[in-house]
């Protein structure tokens, strides 16, 4: 039995594709010398399961390097996965070879970001969206050219145009020959990747609309990646919160904006610059790089940047002194706090040092007992300008110490807006997981 | 009030190409008065970067500044005299020389969208910044590195000066983008001209990078011209709002004015067009069409074949670029729209919207 023949009827509103613990690592180094001595793995997608349902859009957002792009392709297939499962229509997509798998395709397309380059400009428009249907054999010569016209029509363009060559035509209308192209042999599923990214934003508006409504009459389901968070609250019925290769957060697109209940997804949203100068708020600004892919964090992946790193047990601090312990800990691990030394090689007094971070950070005080022995190790550290051993101590004894560094997380709690339910990749919310 | 340090007066460039005359840049004005962010928004195509460019005499062949004031602080960047028959520059109009010691670097600066292409690969990052201080400013040597390693300090580069010797590939792309403020700053130059600084950023970036200019603005007291399409960054961080189109600017005025007592029907539609991070958004209203050449733009009010409150004399007059209203401070709110002129705009019967699909 082929694999079409295993493809099932899927209704609205039932599971279209299911995604579990799907994994991609790449090799970061390819070639003679990393085959001897192997290559460090860069793991852009990391053990990420979700479902998406008929008719539904899904958004994957996150900043670039996040891996939301390996992702998608992962998910179809375009790229072989390291692990886990994709099932498309009950299909098992990881079952079957690339050649079995073709005949599927017609299900699913892809539209990417840039008009420019994802049409052939040798091609006519009409040319461009028939080849989908001719390459998997559908319709007579004469029914595809009526069609592809039809389809122009649906984009919102002129029937006309199926004469016309791709650099004719604006960004914005190369945008809806692709969908054009997309629709043309009626898939179930649309893949597309940053689709509006690369527009002017008055024609951002008139590309998601129809999406939209080509959505409504055609009951197609998309999976949008997207870094543009206006653009994903917009179009998505679910939003997918990605960072460095783990869904962060995953809801109900109102549940996720107005209720986000993870570090990075409410540092993200604090960061967007709102269109209106009367909310122009200090925010707080997430300091710091992603960190590389290879070797990534353990545990939870943003805990090297994040602002609400657990205490760890083993420390016996108040909620007050660990936020003032967490602050120096960033504050050397990023070496902000740098004492004045008086000349290139010479070091500073350790009163000096310990002044300057009471100052600073511990205005009432040290805290007494393990943590304080440790900060006082670490200012003797900075003293001696070996900033490499304090980084180093801090970040032992205050951030891996903590949960977020021991174990991956992943809660539901149940959601705040609508009935639904929310994921969380978050320690903080390891009490009230259902 | 603060001391206007760069006016604009009726600015013309345009560009000679073998399909005809691009007026890129056709009669804008505006002033930059000490201290304050000035923003220039508009779509691709609208002639920001050329008004820019030609603000700094950088335009090149085939391009040309045909008319128009440009005066910095007295000096005069851009001017001409009619000799009856034609405009000639006048004599006191500073020369490429003068351009190059007197006032790009050290008086107005600008920085690019992409920083990989502003700073050069083959040369450590501390050695560019270095080298920029040096030209422009009087110190060197030893003073000069110093002078470096501060300002990659200031900009919140880590490690600034284990970091001095690396190379720009080894940056990443928000950390490119302080070293090129690093360098604009360690000039001290009295206006900044920032061309889409933070449009090839990751959000975080982004506004790790607004946050930056506004603290440096403060310290330094330094003027901005910041150059983007993005509503949401003129919201955040502009003073004063210049809006284009096609060439020309259309609505001009404090920044809460340009949200929140929109003069100009383009600027209306451009906020109505824009998906909002902050609430949920019913249904956008796009503004149909596209904008059209700028070899040929349309007759009246260029904004009139794509403007919803179009009417039958916007195809034929040309509004004038006029004060519509002033704030309290006596700031002036100007716009180009015929619903602020005599000419029986609101007696004329509407226009249908006709664009090509």
């Amino acid at each position: 039995m082929s694999a079409v023949d295993q493809l099932a009827d899927v209704g609205m509103g039932e599971t279209l594709l299911e995604i579990e613990g799907l994994t991609k690592h790449f090799q970061s180094d390819t070639g003679l010398l990393a085959g001897i001595f192997g290559s460090e793995d860069v793991e852009a997608v990391d053990d990420v399961s979700f479902e998406i349902a008929k008719g539904e859009t899904v958004a994957l957002v996150g900043e670039s390097g996040c891996g939301k792009s390996t992702l998608a392709r992962t998910v179809l297939q375009l790229i072989q996965p390291t692990d886990g499962r994709v099932a498309f229509k009950g299909v098992e997509l990881t079952d079957w070879s690339q050649r079995q798998l073709r005949p599927l395709r017609r299900d699913m397309q892809m539209i990417f970001q840039d008009p420019q380059s994802s049409l052939n400009p040798r091609m006519k428009v009409g040319q461009i969206i028939e080849e989908p249907m001719q390459a998997h054999d559908m319709y007579t010569k004469t029914e595809r050219r009526e069609r592809a016209k039809e389809l122009l029509e649906r984009v919102e363009l002129e029937r006309e145009y199926y004469n016309r060559y791709p650099h004719e035509f604006s960004g914005g209308q190369r945008q809806r020959i692709n969908l054009a192209r997309a629709m043309a042999t009626d898939p179930d599923l649309i893949v597309c990747d940053e689709p509006v990214s690369a527009l002017d934003v008055s024609v951002q508006a008139q590309v998601l609309n129809t999406m939209r409504d080509l959505q409504e009459e055609y009951g197609f389901t998309y999976l949008v990646i997207s870094h543009d968070l206006s653009v994903v609250r917009y179009i998505a019925d679910r939003v997918a919160v990605m960072y460095l290769g783990h869904i962060a957060e995953l809801a109900e697109t109102e549940e996720l904006y107005e209720n986000p209940q993870h570090p990075y997804t409410q540092a993200l949203l604090d960061a967007i610059p709102i269109p209106d100068p009367r909310s122009r708020d200090a925010r707080g600004t997430l300091e710091g790089d992603v960190p590389s892919p290879i070797n990534p964090p353990s545990g939870c992946r943003f805990r090297t940047r994040c602002p609400s790193l657990i205490r760890p047990e083993e420390l016996d601090l108040s909620a007050d002194e660990w936020d003032q312990v967490r602050r120096f800990t960033r504050a050397v691990q990023r070496r902000t706090f740098v004492p004045e030394y008086p000349d290139e090689d010479e070091g500073l007094p350790v009163g000096t040092i310990t002044d300057a971070v009471d100052a600073d950070y511990f205005p009432e005080g040290r805290p007494d007992g393990e943590a304080g022995e440790i900060i006082d190790e670490v200012c003797r550290s900075i003293a001696d300008r070996e900033w490499d051993d304090a980084q180093e101590l801090v970040t032992e004894r205050f951030e891996e110490t903590s949960i977020c560094a021991a174990e991956r997380p992943r809660y539901t709690i149940p959601a705040t807006v609508g009935d639904g339910v929310h994921d969380v990749s978050c320690h903080l919310h390891r009490d009230d997981a259902i | 009030m603060a001391e206007t340090i760069l006016e604009v007066t009726d600015l013309k460039t345009q560009f000679y190409t073998e399909r005809g005359v691009v007026r890129a840049v056709d009669g804008v004005s505006f002033d930059v008065k000490q201290g304050e962010i000035v923003g220039l928004v508009g779509e691709s195509g609208a002639g920001k970067s050329v008004t820019t460019s030609s603000v700094l005499r950088l335009i090149e062949e085939p391009g040309e500044v045909v008319g128009g004031e440009v005066d910095y602080m007295g000096r005069t960047i851009v001017g001409f005299e009619d000799t009856g028959e034609e405009l000639v520059p006048r004599d006191e109009m500073l020369s490429e020389t003068q351009m190059r010691d007197r006032i790009r670097g050290n008086e107005i600066a600008i920085i690019f969208q992409d920083p990989m292409e502003s700073l050069n690969p083959v040369y450590t990052v501390g050695g560019q910044v270095k080298e920029f201080i040096e030209l422009n400013r009087d110190i060197s040597g030893k003073e000069a590195k110093a002078e470096a390693i501060e300002m990659l300090r200031r900009v919140g580069i880590p490690e600034a000066a284990e970091r001095y010797g690396d190379y720009p590939h080894e940056f990443s792309g928000g950390m490119r983008q302080r070293v090129l403020i690093a360098m604009a700053l360690g000039c001290r130059p009295n206006l900044i001209i920032a061309d889409e600084p933070t449009t090839a950023l990751d959000v975080t970036v982004e506004g790790q990078i607004l946050e930056l200019v506004n603290d440096l603005q403060e310290e330094f007291g330094t003027s901005f011209i910041w150059v983007t399409h993005d509503m949401g960054v003129v919201a955040e961080i502009c003073d004063r709002v210049n809006v284009m189109y096609l060439g020309q600017i259309v609505e001009q005025g404090p920044v809460d004015e340009i949200f929140h007592d929109t003069q100009h029907p383009y600027t209306k539609a451009l906020l109505n067009s824009i998906p909002r991070p902050d609430r949920t958004v019913g249904d956008l209203e796009p503004i149909e069409g596209t904008m059209p050449s700028a070899r040929s733009p349309p007759s009246g009010c260029r904004f009139h074949p794509r403007c919803p409150d179009a009417r039958e004399p916007c195809k034929e007059a040309e509004p004038v670029f006029q004060q519509v209203s002033e704030t309290s401070d006596g700031t002036a709110h100007r716009a180009s729209c015929l619903k602020h002129e005599d000419v029986g705009y609101w007696e004329a019967d509407a226009l249908e919207v006709e664009v090509e699909k």
